[in-house]
């Protein structure tokens, strides 16, 4: 299956101790000041390149991160191009307390220690701008290639832990990530750039943007890519002389093309987005005929939203409407009895539209109120299945609607109190939820505060599970989950931020799939999950031009029914990150995860694994930059739990990859 | 491994001899918003009738995290030989005798008539709430980037009969001529 034990845990090992070694190295071959370097010692010009971590969604408002009612990371643009993120699950990766796993088709993201392999990442919100991005069909948050997201678009990514129902409603179950896209103001120019990689990637980017002398501020992006992927795959699992011995040869190609654009003019601010994913998918899953090229998936997503926002008195307002569409195809050549196959196909499609109306308002000199009302119609909820060129054998046409309202207030008790209260209401065709959440806040001074938040979520069941495999399953009740938790973040300070969390959940009714006593799949409320954990994170920031950033997570989770511990949860997670300016104005950084030991489905142990990165970027010019970047850089022989759909129980990920790439940026001023 | 181990070794040798650079740092807006007051207080200059020479500065503050960054970074600190006084202020309160003003963003409901009250006086006017530039102000705080930027208001810095120095102008975004 792998590479003997003692080998991978040996590399591991090695890995891990070269990695902290350079770490150390590195932050000793630069002095660092004794004396707390104050802001009021910078010049103008370098005060406008410090860098302030404000909070947009933990509760829709922008706030400093000390004061949000939740446990709050934010990447930013400068970390995306350090170093060197291709997808949004690329971010997540470097995250406190996430991890991603992927099967060669999806990747698939965990957080805190609940990451069921093949669980289209359901439980955790994806927005862009604040617009919703799960799909209507599988409520499947993309952060791999198939999110036709580019991070290179991206301002900055806050990723919210815990429960924000009382928000946002179904999906924001364990964590919110909401990506700010970049203003023409902030592009102010426009750029190009290639890159080339191992197992032929190939990327190709553009992006212009602008704020106008009028006002009116664009922006657009554009990406390309293609790989052929590791041209032979072992999967001793299949190895027989009848299917090339277990190895799948150029089967895991991807291709990907996306695009994004926004134009603001006055209050109002209009977004569209169009991206397609093909992939070629190796490891024979669903049960098909291994070594097969026709078991491919296409995944396509696109919205347009329009978005006026406005100050009326003390109030500020926003209306949002959207029209949203996404669109899934998968084919799966199948094994006929008579040696002969049969081609079949699955396919979704999803078209809803919606809006949204809030307002934000003090009350008193106490008091912050927000309410909204949200409204979402699913008007094509489209699932078929059948035989490549044959009328389909399941065709299902679904139509459903939301509508919900909440309200949150901030009370501000004392200048070292805050109360952060939210409560919404949701109501489905089938059910209807109140979602609250409470956040106790004590800022005991400016950059310091110590907080208690409860949060209670629901994740209302998808299309998917409602209609798939039985025809009307209306006895499905949302899963939900309650989390205690407690936090403690500083600002030493200018350069040092440090955070505690300490949490617990209890996740009840999780959806499930089981075989009914008559041999048919049916979805039941039937999983219990119970997760208790830990996570500590600190980021420097020093004079010298040194940023690393240090977080480890710990977590124990379980099926309180069985006791058995969740799969594919890790119990320890590290990641570290380090990046430092060299000479020629070189920029060099490092990341380094260790994925703590896991469980597949079977209840195998997968060994852990140290993964280490390593980007370099050479501007040689104002308007040329060389870059340069290697993946397990250790080469580090590492495997990811698999899911129901395989036969294998683990897939086993890419050695080192390289890739370098060019970048050219023109600005307009 | 040798070969990981090279490259280890050449990518700490690379960056050993790399000299400082410039700062990269991470501040809370509060801190960030009390170090540009004190700047804008330092390139600007009032007309000698409102200020006398010997009379202490007076930065007016509307927010109470600004407030006591502004303490903290005022500290022992003088412009142009003057005394630096913190002061707080109620949004719509008593404004005479400030130079500067800081309303907060959260405060931006009694923006107008802050600035009706104040309209003709030279007060340097700064915020972050929106559109604080078109609606009278003088020096306008945003974020880009997630770095926070200055924008100033050419032609309501003239009406309050203040002075910017180019420096200040330079590194501005400048509108309203």
């Amino acid at each position: 299956m792998i590479t003997t034990r003692s080998v991978r845990n040996g590399k591991s090992r090695r890995a891990w101790t070269a990695a902290v070694s350079v770490g150390l190295a590195a932050a000793a071959a630069f002095p660092v000041t004794a004396q707390e370097r104050d802001l009021t010692s910078l010049s103008l010009a370098d005060l406008m390149q410090v860098e302030i971590a404000p909070v947009f969604g933990a509760s829709q408002r922008l706030q400093p991160v000390t004061e949000a009612p939740a446990s709050v990371t934010i990447v930013t643009a400068s970390d995306i191009v350090r170093f060197g993120y291709q997808t949004l699950g690329d971010i997540l990766r470097s995250v406190r307390g996430f991890y991603v796993t992927y099967d060669r088709n999806y990747s698939y993201v965990g957080v805190r220690g609940v990451g069921q392999a093949g669980d289209y990442n359901t439980r955790i919100l994806l927005l862009v701008d604040g617009h919703r991005m799960n799909d209507s069909i599988y409520d499947q948050a993309a952060i791999g290639t198939e999110a036709g997201l580019d991070p290179r678009s991206f301002e900055r990514v806050e990723i919210i832990r815990g429960p924000a129902s009382s928000l946002y409603g179904t999906s924001a179950f364990y964590a919110v990530v909401n990506v700010i896209t970049k203003t023409g103001a902030s592009l102010d120019g426009a750029a190009a750039s290639v890159e080339a990689g191992s197992f032929g990637t190939e990327v190709v980017r553009a992006s212009v943007g602008r704020r106008l002398a009028s006002g009116v501020d664009f922006a657009l992006f554009a990406a390309t890519g293609n790989s052929h992927g590791p041209s032979r795959l072992h999967f001793p699992e299949f190895d027989d002389p009848g299917v090339n011995q277990g190895v799948a040869v150029d089967l895991d190609d991807d291709q990907f093309h996306d695009v994004f654009g926004r134009m603001a003019a006055g209050n109002l601010t209009v977004r569209g987005a169009f991206g397609t994913r093909d992939k070629g998918v190796p490891t024979a899953a669903y049960g098909t005929i291994f070594g097969d090229p026709r078991l491919r998936t296409t995944d396509a997503r696109a919205f347009v939203d329009a978005q006026y926002e406005r100050s009326i008195g003390a109030a500020r307002v926003s209306l949002r409407s959207y029209v949203d569409r996404y669109r899934y195809e998968g084919s799966y050549p199948y094994a006929a009895d008579d040696d002969s196959s049969t081609f079949e196909e699955d396919s979704a499609e999803g078209i809803w539209w919606g809006g949204d109306a809030r307002i934000s308002r003090p009350v008193g000199t106490r008091h912050a109120l927000q309410a909204g009302i949200e409204l979402r119609h699913n008007a094509r909820q489209v699932q078929e299945y059948g035989l490549v060129g044959e009328p389909p054998t399941l065709d299902l046409h679904d139509t459903s609607h939301l509508v919900a309202a909440y309200v949150q207030d901030e009370f501000r008790v004392s200048s070292r109190l805050l109360v952060n209260a939210g409560l919404r209401y949701d109501e489905y065709v089938g059910f209807s939820r109140f979602a609250p959440r409470v956040g106790v806040i004590v800022p005991t001074s400016a950059n310091q505060s110590f907080k208690y938040l409860y949060g209670n979520a629901f994740r209302a069941p998808n299309a998917y599970e409602s209609h798939y495999f039985v025809d009307t399953q209306d006895n499905l009740r949302p899963e939900t989950i309650n989390t205690h938790e407690l936090v403690w973040e500083r600002y030493t300070s200018t350069w040092l931020r440090t955070a505690i969390a300490a949490w617990r959940s209890d996740v009840h009714r999780l959806i499930t799939l089981i075989s009914t006593p008559d041999e048919a799949l049916a979805f039941v409320n039937r999983g219990r999950a119970r997760v208790r954990g830990l996570d500590f994170e600190a980021e420097l920031r020093l004079p010298s031009g040194l940023q690393a950033v240090v977080s480890h997570a710990a977590q124990r989770s379980r099926n309180p029914v069985t006791d058995a511990p969740l799969p594919n949860s890790p119990r320890q997670l590290t990641q570290a990150r380090l990046s430092l300016p060299g000479p020629f104005d070189i920029l060099g950084s490092l990341e380094v995860q260790r994925i703590g030991v896991r469980r597949t489905l079977s209840g195998a142990r997968v060994a852990p694994a140290t993964l280490a990165g390593l980007t370099v970027r050479w501007p040689v010019t104002s308007q040329l930059t060389l870059t340069g970047s290697a993946r397990n850089v250790f080469d580090v022989d590492y495997a990811d739990p698999a899911s129901e759909e395989h036969l294998q129980d683990v897939i086993r990920q890419d050695g080192r990859t390289i890739r370098v790439g060019l970048e050219w940026r023109v600005a307009f001023r | 491994m040798a070969c990981a181990r090279g490259f280890l070794v050449l990518f700490i040798v690379v960056l050993a001899s790399a000299p400082p650079a410039a700062a990269q740092q991470t501040a809370s807006a509060e801190t960030v918003i009390a170090a540009y007051l004190l700047n804008f207080a330092r390139f600007t200059q009032w007309p000698s009738e409102v200020l006398t020479p010997a009379a202490p500065l007076e930065l007016c503050v509307a927010d109470d995290a600004v407030r006591a960054a502004l303490e903290r970074a005022a500290e022992g600190r003088t412009v142009d030989g003057r005394r630096l006084e913190v002061r707080h202020v109620a949004p719509a309160g008593p404004v005479q005798g400030c130079a500067l003003l800081f309303i907060g963003r959260a405060e931006s409901d009694s923006l107008r008539s802050v600035l009706s009250t104040i309209a003709g006086a030279s007060i340097l006017t700064v915020s972050d709430a929106e559109d604080f530039a078109s609606r009278g102000g003088i020096v306008q705080l945003y974020l880009e980037e997630g770095r926070m930027r200055f924008a100033i208001h050419l032609g309501n810095a003239r009406a309050a009969r203040l002075t910017l120095s180019a420096q200040l102008l330079n590194l501005a975004r400048v509108i309203g001529k």
